[in-house]
């Protein structure tokens, strides 16, 4: 939070090279977050410099109250979010929000050991990720790959903690069956 | 091997797997050795596929990029502001100029009438006023813009 303050005062400040900084420090997190949402790369990279941009022009409203990086990632979360409304892309699949029904029980029978060896399953991952809807997609990514805590993902997305849990859940059960369907081909 | 049994869950199963999850995610964090559980070492298996993102990497001269053209947006609105102010300035003198005969002897049969001893000093009063609130709109318009 301290380097937080530094960093945004000489953006403020304009100090030389510090808005450069400022985008190498969070770069990953917005990247990460927009490209999962619109899975196109000239997209995202575009909408990613948009988010900097919206930064750079906001940042003298952003009062501490919460990390550089999850206003930041708010900003980019928006911008995503309207780009695919403009796109006319739902971010929620319709089941996603049904309680229960679509939640189906998995067999425990599997070796991690083995399955380690196997690189194919990182492709059959993947590829179940590009099936998960924007929302599911852009939760798991935060929370595994950016390994962002539930109330930061809240604070994001600015859905309640329950819902991003009951996101996440789906998400992680869904990549979960894709995953037994791949133990259980034959080799 | 198993295949998923078509039933929907129930809450408790729900909570359990909710815990398996966690659990997994707890475990490779912490780098753990255990393995009692088929469910969370499949959790943990994901969780390292999903570290191994397939999310392609960003130019290398991003945050350069991006930085460089923070600053062409700046440069941008310095010229438009700049451009709106000569605008309004060279309108607000051609507007002077058009109305000033007709301003100059209103104002004469004026101060004929209330005996003002220089008729210019309204004329100065107007445009003063007419500047300050030009001023004012373009300073408002800078604030909407920034």
């Amino acid at each position: 939070m301290k380097d937080d303050r530094s960093l945004v005062q000489a953006v403020l400040e304009r100090a030389p090279g510090a808005f450069e900084r400022l985008v190498v420090q969070h770069q990953n997190l917005v990247w990460h977050m927009v490209y999962r949402m619109v899975q196109q790369r000239d997209d995202a990279e575009e909408l990613s410099q948009e988010v900097f941009l919206r930064v750079h022009q906001k940042l003298h409203q952003f009062r501490h109250d919460s990390a550089l990086s999850t206003w930041i990632g708010s900003i980019a979360f928006s911008i995503a979010t309207r780009h695919l409304q403009r796109k006319r892309i739902s971010l929620v699949d319709e089941c996603d929000d049904e309680e229960g029904s679509q939640l189906e029980r998995i067999g425990d029978d599997f070796d991690l050991e083995n399955a380690h060896a196997d690189r194919e399953f990182q492709s059959h991952v993947a590829e179940a990720m590009n099936k998960l809807s924007p929302i599911q997609r852009t939760l798991v990514t935060l929370y595994h790959l950016d390994e962002m805590s539930l109330l930061d993902i809240a604070r994001v997305t600015e859905l309640p903690e329950g819902t991003v849990k009951n996101y996440l859940f789906r998400a992680r059960l869904k990549l979960r069956q894709a995953l037994e369907r791949k133990v259980g081909e034959p080799a | 091997m198993n295949k998923p049994i078509h039933q929907p869950m129930t809450s408790q199963e729900i909570e359990r797997e909710w815990q398996r999850q966690e659990k997994a995610e707890q475990r490779e964090r912490m780098q753990s050795g255990e393995h009692d559980d088929a469910a969370i070492d499949q959790y943990r298996l994901i969780h390292r596929l999903l570290k191994q993102s397939d999310i392609p990497a960003l130019p290398a001269d991003f945050a350069h990029h991006v930085a460089r053209q923070q600053l062409d947006v700046e440069q941008q609105a310095q010229f438009e502001n700049l451009t709106l102010r000569v605008i309004i300035a060279i309108l607000m003198v051609g507007g002077l100029l058009y109305v000033a005969p007709a301003l100059i002897d209103g104002l004469q049969k004026m101060s004929a009438a209330v005996t003002l001893p220089w008729p210019m000093l309204w004329a100065t009063t107007l445009a003063l006023a007419f500047a300050g609130i030009l001023d004012q709109i373009s300073k408002r318009y800078r604030i909407m813009h920034r």
